[in-house]
């Protein structure tokens, strides 16, 4: 039986096999065999007889059961309890073990919450706090200026600063690396208190959210936290 | 180049939704909705579109199919943008000449000062969006 592109009608056609790399979330990949069809008379290529979907998501199924590996894995390490998870995340007990041990599987809903957890783990604490929002946010900002600190290196080639700015309108954090002794105007005008309340109002970006001021011709950098 | 879209865009969802198996998507098409939109088989990308995924679509142009290895019969291509999430999208796609819907192009818009960004750019100007 001869097979016609569904494109143009052409009998013309090339099937070709090959391994396909399929990149998921959090730098993962896998792959899995591609059919595919070559057009000789549109020069059209594609997978004309939709043969490639099973093993699609059949590759998915593989990297999902890494999403939900990596995140228990990274649970167990850092000596977070399965049953405290559970707890705070109101899921039935056990939901995480039967995950762990491939006796259920997580919905597309599940996976996705373990990757924002894996990927910022803090987000436990504030469901532990009934999502409060006032707490919620001291909690992010806790942790950014935790991992600010942790990256904060304090070496000899930069000079570096960090410190937090307090109004009663208003608080901000700021770290400062100055890689070449020049002294970033900018930040001369942060470090004068009376800039400081106009430059948060300047800049709406800054409310309730990161912001980060580059000067590339420096090289010098202000990552700021801030929030009213 | 006609300033008309040759298609029908609502006969085209509705064809994504009700009869999937009459739409073809070249293999590049795929490999971008998956890298881009992180929609990774043609039902998903399918599926997406039935369920009103091409959000703000404006029309952009309809051009000829170059590739139509049929010189007699014309067929054009018609190109859209859209917005889903903040990413400024371009899908473009044609009927055969077995009345079958491919879906040529489904990408990032690359389109500098392309419709959906003027529109933008006006609202802006007007206020209605920050
Ligand atoms: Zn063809």
């Amino acid at each position: 039986m001869t097979i016609e592109c569904p494109i143009c009608g052409s009998s013309n056609l090339e099937r070709t096999l090959s391994t396909e790399i399929l990149k998921g979330d959090l730098g993962k990949a896998t792959s899995y065999k591609q059919i595919s069809y070559m057009c000789l008379g549109c020069e059209s290529e594609g997978d004309f007889f939709k043969e490639n979907t099973d093993a699609i998501n059949l590759a998915l199924d593989t990297l999902r059961n890494e999403y939900v590996k990596s995140t228990l894995d990274y649970f167990a390490d850092n000596k977070i309890n399965f049953s405290s998870v559970e707890r705070i995340l109101n899921l039935p007990q056990r939901t995480l073990t039967k995950w762990k041990n491939g006796v259920s599987q997580p919905s597309a809903a599940g996976v996705a919450l373990l990757k924002f957890l894996r990927v910022f783990p803090w987000l436990l604490d504030v469901a532990e706090h009934s999502y409060d929002y006032d707490t919620s946010q001291k909690i992010f900002l806790r942790s950014a200026f935790n991992m600010m600190l942790h990256k904060t290196s304090f070496s000899e080639d930069d000079t570096m600063e960090a410190g937090a700015f307090i109004t009663n309108k208003s608080k901000l954090m700021y770290i400062y690396t100055e890689k070449n002794g020049e002294t970033l105007p900018a930040k001369k005008n942060l470090m004068n208190p009376n800039n400081l309340s106009a430059g948060i109002d300047q800049n709406v970006l800054w409310d309730r959210n990161t912001a980060m001021i580059n000067n590339l011709e420096h090289d010098n950098e202000i990552k700021l936290f801030s929030y009213l | 180049m006609p300033d008309k879209p040759a298609y029908n865009l609502v006969e085209f969802v509705t064809c994504c939704d009700k009869n999937p198996e009459e739409v073809y998507m070249i293999g590049n098409a795929l490999r971008d909705a998956r890298n881009i939109f992180h929609l990774h088989t043609e039902p998903d990308v399918l599926k997406f579109i039935a369920n009103n995924g091409l959000e703000n679509v404006s029309f952009i142009n309809s051009s000829l199919w170059r590739k139509n290895p049929d010189p007699v019969v014309e067929i054009f291509i018609d190109a859209y943008e859209f917005m889903t999430g903040g990413i400024l999208g371009y899908i473009a796609f044609f009927k055969n000449i077995k009345g079958k819907w491919v879906i040529k192009s489904f990408h990032q818009s690359n389109e500098r000062g392309g419709i959906m960004e003027a529109a933008l750019k006006k609202a802006k100007e007007k206020g209605f969006i920050k």
